[in-house]
């Protein structure tokens, strides 16, 4: 997840455009890729990424990161979480509606690899209120955005996470990896 | 020109509000269920870099309470005490604790003016 120094993943109407993300952080977001087979997103995430991945790669200036993660991507089993949504066009995705935890916990069940949860922060939040994830990834970008979509909503309670790792990039993110429980 | 340099105890999510328990914050004092060995030297040698101390009235409240009877080998409290320290706040009358400066009005000149003022290194807010 890329973050603002002050705890927003994107602008007042979606904006992303301060995100740095440049070679030596895409090799490790690639790792951090590599180590799951399954993806989650939320409504407005998924939306953005149907609309993108899918043909990503035939695009003549598709670039690296564009060809690497349209392959692990397209292909993998993508789980939406939305009440609402009806219909989805992407290939391997299912819509979960409701008993997240109990979805997640069947899954986390099957043999694979990890699943890993893409921007989408309503969702992220709901997961963190649930206790369902094991993991924290954060790019801390240097920047202050003043008013944005909270990383941290409607958290009510205090969440104590332990630092696994974190790495200063040369263009001024520092990542922070964190185990969570509570 | 010296620099102004913030510095603040903060939570992943933001929240800098009681890092020391003294201000009855329900989650108050949690910065120091992180202390090790690394953070006081942190902030000795940050404090050795300043001379000057910038605060809005409620941490000056807090400090002006507890630094005076303090005393510790290393010198941390004696520098607190005597080091140059400039107040902003509308509210507050006088001010008890060594070396303060009321700033009530005019920030932005009477900060320029501190900045300017013959002194070494920075000056540290809280």
């Amino acid at each position: 997840m890329h973050v603002s120094l002050d705890g927003f993943v994107a602008g007042p109407n979606g904006e992303i455009d301060w995100v740095r993300f440049d070679d030596d952080l895409v090799e490790d977001v690639q790792a951090l890729v590599d180590s799951a087979d399954t993806a989650l997103f939320g409504r407005v995430t998924y939306r953005l990424m149907e609309s993108y991945w899918p043909t990503a790669a035939d695009s003549p200036t598709a670039s690296k990161h564009d060809l690497d993660h349209s392959r692990w991507l397209n292909p993998a089993p993508k789980i939406v979480f939305s009440r609402t949504l009806k219909n989805v066009h992407w290939q391997n995705t299912r819509i979960v509606k409701d008993h997240i935890g109990e979805e997640i916990a069947r899954v986390k069940k099957q043999p694979g690899k990890n699943l890993i949860l893409f921007a989408s922060p309503t969702l992220g939040s709901t997961f963190m209120s649930l206790d369902l994830i094991d993991e924290y990834f954060f790019n801390i970008n240097p920047i202050v955005l003043g008013k944005g979509k909270p990383l941290f909503r409607d958290q009510n309670e205090m969440r104590r996470l332990k630092l696994l790792e974190s790495k200063t990039y040369k263009n001024g993110v520092v990542s922070l990896r964190y185990r969570g429980g509570n | 020109m010296r620099r102004i340099v913030i510095s603040e105890f903060v939570s992943l999510d933001g929240v800098v509000e009681d890092p020391g328990g003294a201000e009855k914050f329900k989650h108050g004092g949690w910065s120091f269920k992180f202390r090790d060995g690394q953070v006081p030297k942190y902030k000795m040698d940050e404090l050795k870099a300043s001379d000057s101390l910038l605060l809005g009235r409620v941490t000056y409240e807090e400090f002006a309470k507890a630094w005076p009877s303090r005393k510790d080998d290393v010198g941390f409290a004696d520098k607190m005490n005597n080091m140059h320290k400039y107040v902003v706040s509308t509210t507050l009358k006088k001010l008890d604790w060594n070396n303060s400066h009321l700033i009530k009005t005019n920030v932005v000149e009477e900060g320029q003016e501190a900045e300017t003022a013959a002194g070494s290194g920075h000056s540290g807010l809280r």
